[in-house]
């Protein structure tokens, strides 16, 4: 179109032409359109519908799913009790307590418990995971230094390692961390991932745990320098049911479920987990917990314990221990000192208090008791008794500083004094 | 009015799925072929009202069968309806520059064929 057309010395003939030609390209360019609107409309009619049939596909496999857990979960539970029966039996029998048994009774006997073993390990497992599924599992959190917390639980596995002549390491910081988790899950998924180390490293192997601390979260690795996963079989790990590089022969044998598990458990606690692996050289499975920050922790905690009270009709208090001169305790006696005071007193009110599900969440000079079912009414004796607690344990400290504390009581009830979380503190802060 | 129809795919669960609906809908003259070649040689001997495709077949595709139909026996009949399980809007613009009378979606329960065959005319 940029050419300039000199109309002047054109004929009439030449300029019908031109336009004539000029029409044609018009109705080409139109028809064209017109076939590519026609090509959009159609490829829009059948997104839609595909779209309508894929989300009619995807609520009845929910549904399916559904009806999948409700079934693995009732038939674990009607499996459980039969095999409970049955392990018992054996037990008696292998014990001698009905009477002597020879090698060959003990032989057999032995390889059945074992296998009973392995099939209870499997209904919990697939219990857990059909609970996991249908979102029945319920953190029960606390704040817990993962330090000591990994140190320990990697402890109960030194037995294992020697058994199988493997190199044990433990990398970590040697500061502390406190982390708000549920100690339960977490030691579950740092077995499982220990477990798998051992049960696929052989004799004369290493494998080294490492917690490291960064800024927002803790991470913890387990490596081992054993099997290793292929690199096609990696993205499948965490399936459920997938095992992989499985040998025949004795050894314990898993269900299958435990990284599926593990993998819901860290995210549960908006953590991540990941694996890197070759074959042949070994593996690492890290998993990360986020730092949450105190205030937020508490919010979440005392949330669930307003929503339970609130379904239950019932009642929910709140004491907060505040010690104000907290910065001169810990310019004194430095952080580590002046915690261990603070978890010294935590351990004073735990053991004063009658009920378990009372709990103590830890705070720089604060300490917030939460009570479950308490009304307003019986918050005053029970204040009365951790207060007792409280200065009893520091009248015998050491440091006069210590012992001449002073540590402000309040309280809060719900729904008497406020009926969510920043009222109830706000009251329980006067 | 549609009376013979020729059904094009290589994939025999869906030839058999789609055949069984069409015969609910009151279509009971079918032929099939598994793939291009053949179902271009069948359009020459069977002369049906209607030829449906699959885009992708072995050999020739569907574009191409539609394409060769139309070099065979020019513009109006057979009808041809391609049906596809991937979707793009380039393969329907190919349809119908192929010749293709319409272009719809291979969905589990085959309705937007049925609408398809029923808007012919």
């Amino acid at each position: 179109m940029s050419e300039k057309i000199d109309y002047k010395n054109k004929t009439k003939e030449e300029l019908v032409k031109e336009i004539e030609s000029l029409q044609k390209t018009i109705k080409e360019a139109n028809d064209e359109v017109e076939i590519q609107t026609w090509g959009l409309k159609k490829t829009n009619e059948a997104i839609k519908l595909l779209y309508k049939e894929l989300d009619s596909k995807n609520k009845e496999l929910q549904k399916l799913d559904k009806l999948k857990s409700d079934f693995v979960s009732t038939v674990s539970h009607e499996l459980r009790t039969p095999l409970t029966i049955t392990k018992e039996g054996i037990s008696l029998i292998l014990d001698e307590i009905t009477g002597k048994i020879n090698d060959q009774q003990r032989r057999y006997l032995n390889i059945a418990r074992d296998n009973i073993d392995r099939l209870s390990r499997l209904i919990n497992d697939l219990l857990d995971m059909s609970k996991i599924e249908a979102g029945k599992i319920e953190l029960k959190k606390s704040l817990v230094e993962i330090t000591n917390f990994v140190k320990e639980t990697c402890a109960r596995w030194e037995l294992e390692f020697k058994k199988k002549k493997q190199n044990f390491t433990l990398l970590k910081p040697g500061s502390k961390i406190f982390i708000y988790l549920d100690q339960d899950k977490i030691e579950r998924v740092l077995n499982n991932l220990i477990s798998n180390a051992v049960k696929y490293s052989c004799g004369g192997c290493n494998i080294q745990v490492e917690l490291k601390d960064e800024k927002d979260f803790v991470e913890i690795s387990v490596t081992d320098n054993g099997k290793g996963i292929a690199k096609e079989d990696l993205p499948k790990v965490f399936s459920k049911f997938y095992q992989f590089g499985r040998t025949e022969g004795p050894g314990e044998k898993g269900t299958g479920l435990g990284l599926a598990i593990t993998k819901e458990l860290v995210e549960m606690h908006q953590g991540t987990i990941e694996v890197d692996s070759d074959l042949g050289k070994g593996s690492k499975f890290t998993f990360t917990l986020p730092k949450m920050d105190y205030e937020i922790i508490f919010k979440e905690y005392i949330n669930k314990g307003i929503k339970d009270a609130e379904e239950k009709k019932a009642s929910l208090s709140l004491i907060v221990a505040r010690i104000p001169q907290f910065n001169k305790i810990q310019e004194k006696l430095g952080y580590e000192g002046a915690h261990g005071f603070l978890c010294d007193i935590e351990k004073a009110i735990n053991a004063s208090l009658r009920r378990k599900a009372d709990t103590v969440i830890r705070d720089t000079g604060e300490l917030i008791i939460i009570l479950f079912d308490t009304a307003k009414e019986n918050v005053y004796t029970v204040k009365a008794r951790i207060q007792n607690a409280v200065m009893d344990h520091a009248r015998n400290m050491k440091d006069d500083i210590l012992r001449n504390i002073t540590v402000i009581f309040g309280s809060a009830t719900y729904p008497d004094d406020a009926k969510n979380d920043d009222g109830l503190l706000d009251k329980a802060r006067e | 009015m549609i009376k013979k129809l020729l059904l094009i795919d290589d994939n025999e669960q869906d030839k058999k799925i789609i055949k069984r609906f069409l015969n609910k809908a009151g279509y009971h003259n079918i032929v099939t072929a598994s793939t291009g070649e053949e179902g271009v040689e069948k359009e020459k001997t069977e002369d049906p009202d209607l030829v449906i495709t699959d885009t992708v077949l072995p050999g020739i595709d569907g574009f191409m069968v539609c394409a060769k139909i139309r070099e065979f026996r020019g513009p109006g009949k057979p009808k041809v309806i391609v049906i596809t399980g991937a979707i793009d809007a380039v393969d329907a613009v190919k349809a119908r520059k192929s010749g293709a009378d319409d272009y719809c979606a291979k969905t589990s329960d085959f309705m937007p064929l049925l609408e398809a065959i029923k808007k012919l005319k």
